[in-house]
């Protein structure tokens, strides 16, 4: 169990990071420069904060209450490092082995050959970092943390040197570092891919602040603000005023086109009442082609929209596709929704740019964006 | 040859350069840790005998360790002798004169090692001494080496900070310049060629070491 509070301000840039974890894969999310790093930095005792409080286990890393801030040799992190940071004069051995200490020399080699294996870096020990390849520095960089049985595991952008293949082989590592280890793993990405496919939750960041922390599905799929519906690609982010409340759904008025979004989604004073203006969003998987000579289903019929095609574009197995609800031409290439489909759908449906479509948007999956939360870390970006 | 001017500067240069890396070092190792703004005071400071003239530098010295002076008391009650005209003094105006020659090599040596790489041993659990002796050190001894070997040339060839402080007392204090400078106003051509031959072949020496592992250390960065 991870538990991070803390405030810090540096020249012209505060910083405020509000989360918790358990043992697992916490991704750490958002834009350049939105205090990603500095909140590892700060787990690690690289950073300290002005105030707050940071605990992993039972063990008080830092409380400004209690002047408790263990320096970073006493807090037993590990930390691999955007570049790795590994010891160019130590061969990878030694390297893995130089925060050992107290143990006599057959402990240390069979700790070293047991990460050498864990890590897949067998026959390298002897080798020396300007010898090995980005992906194997990395490992090595790892092995060097995990030894030291960390109670917790920071990464700073593992992924960003890595190229595809090496990349799709760290993934499995990093699950079974997760298993093996059960220890809360964080690591910055700004890669909407990698948080999506690896995270148990997500941490978005922005200018400093958190902006949402949870589950990755919650993040994903109900992003608390419009700024990380953004971050985390909803794609199809609206504006609208609710015409009716009621048992079966809350019936939304969106810039020419009507919509049902499930109800009860928005708490607090209140909810959601006729009248008033609300941002709902939908992720671009989540909206559906409907086929022409497929008959409709009672949930299809809820948002079916006419509509056009405007744009098409392979991204790797899928299509990404740009539609335009109605059947006027579009002016100015301009556009309603993004749609993912997969890539062999695309080709059934046998669909071209211009040409007429009819969608539909899963009811349970609009979801209404609450109003007034986030405002802290500066939700107009 | 009366080799006894060349042996005396040998003796002086190498207690000088052993001075000067192990206060140059330990100036060098804390001035990283400061501030930019802190450690911009400290490298113009410790490049200051560098641009005073060798007599200035020499006058100052004679000032501050002179027998009135409080260093010269302290010293004369602890070791039972004046400091100023002994082979020590000569050690110590060698050392000051020398001293920036090392510090501008050995701080950017400790300055250019990776923040990161100072930052993993410390999540490894590594103290800052440990850190200065098993990262700092085997990083950046190149810098270190031509510094202390520029150190050396330049002490082994002082002649203005040691006249100063130290005289020109034969077989005591007259290092091979002194004894050059004195063959050369007496008119004993053969004795002064000779001694400045094997100075500037020993000098040239150094030179080549000092520069070599400069350079060595450069490729290294713009390899990296």
């Amino acid at each position: 169990m991870l538990e991070v509070s803390t405030r810090l301000e540096l020249d012209g840039f505060s910083h405020r990071a509000d989360f918790t974890a358990g043992n697992e894969l916490v991704v750490i999310f958002g834009p350049s420069g939105s205090g990603k790093s500095l909140t590892l930095n700060i787990l690690a005792g690289l950073a300290v904060p002005d105030s707050g409080r940071v605990r992993v286990g039972e063990r008080v890393f830092f409380d400004s209450d209690k002047r408790i801030n263990l320096p970073p040799q006493k807090r037993q992190v590990g930390y691999v490092f955007q570049d790795y940071a590994l010891f160019p004069h130590l061969n990878v051995a030694r390297n893995i082995s130089f925060g050992l200490s107290g143990l006599d020399r057959a402990a240390v080699k069979t700790k070293v050959d047991e990460m050498l294996i864990l890590m897949r870096l067998e026959g390298l020990g002897d080798r020396y970092p300007r010898q090995l390849s980005g992906g194997q520095r990395q490992r090595v960089a790892l092995a060097r943390a995990l030894v030291m049985e960390p109670s917790v595991l920071l990464l700073d952008e593992p992924f960003s040197a890595l190229d595809s293949a090496v990349r799709e082989k760290f993934r499995v590592d990093l699950l079974r570092i997760k298993d093996r280890f059960e220890i809360p793993i964080l690591f910055v990405t700004h890669d909407l891919e990698e948080a999506y496919m690896l995270a148990d939750r997500v941490v978005v960041f922005n200018r400093g602040g958190v902006l949402q922390s949870g589950c990755r599905d919650d993040v994903f799929h109900r992003p608390s603000t419009r700024t990380v519906a953004r971050f985390v690609g909803a794609k199809n982010i609206f504006s609208g005023e609710v015409l009716a409340v009621g048992s079966d759904g809350c019936r939304i008025e969106a810039d020419g086109f009507q919509v049902t979004a499930p109800a009860g989604q928005v708490e607090g004073p209140g909810g959601v009442s006729s009248g008033d203006t609300i941002e709902f969003c939908i992720r671009p998987e989540d909206v559906m082609i409907v086929r022409p000579d497929k008959a409709l289903t009672a949930a299809m019929q809820d948002n079916f929209l006419p509509a056009r095609l405007i744009a098409a574009g392979r991204r790797g197995a899928t299509y990404q596709l740009e539609v335009k609800v109605g059947s006027a031409p579009s002016q100015n290439g301009d556009f309603d929704f993004t749609i993912r489909i997969p890539a062999h759908a695309y080709e059934r449906l046998e669909l071209e740019v211009g040409k007429e479509l009819s969608i539909s948007l899963k009811k349970q999956a609009i979801h209404l964006i609450p109003k007034g939360v986030g405002a802290h870390a500066d939700d107009r970006t | 040859m009366d080799l006894a001017p060349l042996l005396l500067s040998v003796k002086v240069a190498s207690l000088a350069t052993l001075l000067v890396v192990t206060i140059g070092l330990a100036i060098a190792g804390l001035a990283t840790q400061v501030s930019v703004r802190a450690r911009y005071i400290v490298r113009l400071a410790a490049t200051m005998p560098l641009v005073l003239p060798p007599t200035v530098l020499g006058y100052y010295l004679l000032v501050m360790v002179g027998r009135d002076s409080a260093f010269g008391s302290a010293w004369r009650s602890f070791f039972g002798f004046d400091l100023v005209f002994t082979w020590q003094a000569a050690v110590m105006a060698a050392a000051v004169a020398s001293f920036p020659l090392f510090f501008m090599s050995a701080l950017p040596a400790l300055e250019e090692i990776d923040r990161s790489i100072i930052n993993a041993a410390r999540t490894l659990g590594k103290t800052e001494g440990q850190i200065f002796w098993q990262i700092k050190l085997p990083l950046a001894w190149r810098g270190i080496l031509s510094g202390a070997s520029l150190a050396f040339a330049r002490a082994i060839g002082d002649f203005g900070v040691t006249l100063m402080v130290a005289g020109n007392i034969p077989g005591r204090t007259r290092t091979a310049p002194l004894a050059i400078y004195d063959y050369v106003v007496v008119g004993d051509r053969v004795a002064a060629n000779q001694l400045a031959a094997v100075t500037t072949v020993f000098g040239l020496m150094l030179l080549f070491v000092g520069t070599w592992l400069a350079h060595r250390r450069l490729r290294r960065t713009e390899d990296a």
